[in-house]
């Protein structure tokens, strides 16, 4: 040892995660200069759009709450109705999905394929189209709610079946269970803690989509968000933003709660 | 010879009045959303002869799809390296284990869940509305999501590090950055890693989705297709965005491998 005065604290940089740093260095340059932007421009820009807000936004117009009770509800209502569904709909693709449960290998293969496709396309994308199909209307968005759950709940979902071990699979199957009462006493106890997380976890995120749905004509808060901001009604829009902070963070402690009462 | 329950009678008593309630919020919910199921079910038997549309495929416009899509690629990219930076500094004077300032920790984590609550396309349209359209107004308007998820996590992953590895640095007498660079920072390092990789789908799909409600990028082509009935462009569309989500899936599972 030539210098014990100075250990490295780390000593593995390899020659691979030298290139994977290259590379990533290399794609965040390229966007910011394809995008034309200076790195620092956001940050210089940050202190105007926040007098900007300061300015326009503030203070929030609460004078036509009445009027947007109605479609608080409706957030509401699209995300509890989109979430069971979905949630029931995930329950049986997830089984089939699962490698653990479902023997048949083609069966798991499409609808993994089917499921990836879902998910893989935003929800504002999938509403958009629906509402070319079908027209405007709440169906449409709860149909595009739906949809969007159900590629993530699905996944989730399997994901969670195959960590059920085999062993007690297994052991039940010994004792001369049918598939049914596999079902019953094997599956879903074991996978009952996680459903309930990833179900909640999910309204959770549905109260949000509800919100935005509105804006390609699908119902919800979110529409009159999008016509306030347009009509330069900026305190007006602030109120409604407001009141869905509220019912955000109001969603997110009440599923709490129950997520420890029922668990 | 008696039968033993396989399940406990309290268990199942709270069961069924769990079960109960479920089913009866459920059906509340639907006659209370006033569901027009009829236009929906004349639409429906229609909907075969729309979809029978959409089974062309018209890739003449390559190129400005390409394009338009590299645009929505890179405000993601951009919008999530200056996000994730300002996530950095704010988790590590936010997370309770190493704050300098314990105060600040309430704040900022108060700020980081209001700011959560607000869907990223409220937070374009806000952004856009102070701003005017442009590359600018979208990196700027999908940082603030981006903070609010990357700072929540980075913080959990903080505080998470043992409490005897901040101890121990501290008596060597490290100030506050020493005892993030060679303290937190190998520890969490990989959860970090993990949260940018789950960030960047989330940033793409809503790079993508911005440009719906107008912000540029592949949503706005998207969206001026559906409008003018061009069938054979929506599929194209629909098809490329799906083989990017997939394609930035599979690299962002490769990377987490390689790193």
């Amino acid at each position: 040892m030539d210098s014990p005065a100075t250990i490295a604290l780390s000593q593995q940089k390899s020659i691979k995660k030298r290139i994977t740093g290259v590379l990533l260095f290399a794609v965040v340059a390229y966007s910011f200069i394809y995008l034309k932007v200076n790195p620092l421009t956001p940050f210089v820009t940050l202190p105007s759009v926040f007098s900007f807000f300061g300015e326009n936004f503030f203070p929030p117009n609460f004078t036509g709450f009445s009027s947007y009770v109605s479609l608080i509800i409706e957030t509401l209502l699209f995300a509890v109705v989109g979430t069971y569904i979905s949630a029931i709909l995930s329950f049986v693709f997830g089984l089939l999905m699962a490698e653990s449960i479902n023997p048949f290998a083609p069966v798991r293969i499409i609808i993994r394929f089917i499921v990836s496709f879902i998910r893989n396309i935003p929800v504002l994308v999938w509403a958009s189209l629906l509402v070319y199909i079908f027209g405007i209307g709440n169906m449409v968005g709860l149909l595009a709610l739906i949809i969007a759950t159900f590629g993530f709940l699905t996944r989730s979902y399997a994901e969670e079946m195959n960590n059920i071990a085999d062993s007690k699979l297994e052991a039940l199957k010994a004792t001369g269970a049918s598939p049914a009462q596999l079902l019953v006493h094997g599956i879903i106890p074991a996978f009952f803690p996680s459903w309930i997380n990833w179900t909640f976890f999910s309204f959770e995120i549905n109260i949000r989509a509800s919100a935005i749905l509105g804006m390609v004509g699908a119902g919800g808060i979110g529409i009159m968000i999008q016509t306030n901001i347009r009509l330069f009604k900026y305190k007006e829009a602030m109120a409604l933003i407001l009141i869905l902070v509220i019912l955000v963070l109001l969603t997110e402690f009440v599923v709490n709660k129950l997520r420890k009462w029922i668990l | 010879m008696k039968d033993i329950p396989l399940i406990q009678k309290n268990d199942r008593i709270r069961t069924i009045f769990i079960t109960i309630g479920a089913i009866l919020l459920f059906i509340v919910s639907v006659s209370f959303l006033n569901l027009d199921m009829a236009t929906f079910m004349s639409r429906f038997e229609q909907s075969g002869e729309v979809i029978k549309h959409f089974l062309v495929i018209d890739a003449s416009d390559l190129g400005t799809v390409f394009s338009e899509l590299l645009l929505s690629l890179s405000m993601a990219v951009a919008s999530l390296v200056l996000g994730a930076i300002i996530s950095f500094i704010l988790a590590c004077l936010g997370a309770d284990n190493i704050s300098p300032l314990p105060f600040l920790s309430a704040v900022i984590k108060g700020i980081m869940s209001v700011i959560r609550a607000i869907p990223s396309l409220v937070w374009i349209l806000m952004i856009v509305a102070s701003l005017g359209f442009g590359s600018l107004a979208g990196i700027i308007g999908m940082m603030f999501p981006t903070v609010g998820y990357l700072t929540k996590s980075f913080i959990s992953s903080i505080e998470e590090v043992p409490a005897q590895v901040i101890e121990t640095m501290k008596s060597t007498g490290a100030n506050w950055f020493q005892l993030i660079q060679e303290g937190i920072l190998p520890n969490v390092s990989k959860s970090f890693l993990n949260w940018l990789a789950i960030r960047v789908e989330g940033n793409v799909a809503e790079s993508i989705s911005l440009g719906m409600v107008g912000a540029g990028g592949i949503g706005t082509l998207l969206t001026r297709a559906i409008s003018s009935y061009d069938y054979g462009r929506i599929t194209f569309i629909v098809l490329v965005i799906f083989s990017t989500m997939f394609a930035v899936e599979m690299f962002v599972t490769r990377a987490k491998k390689a790193i």
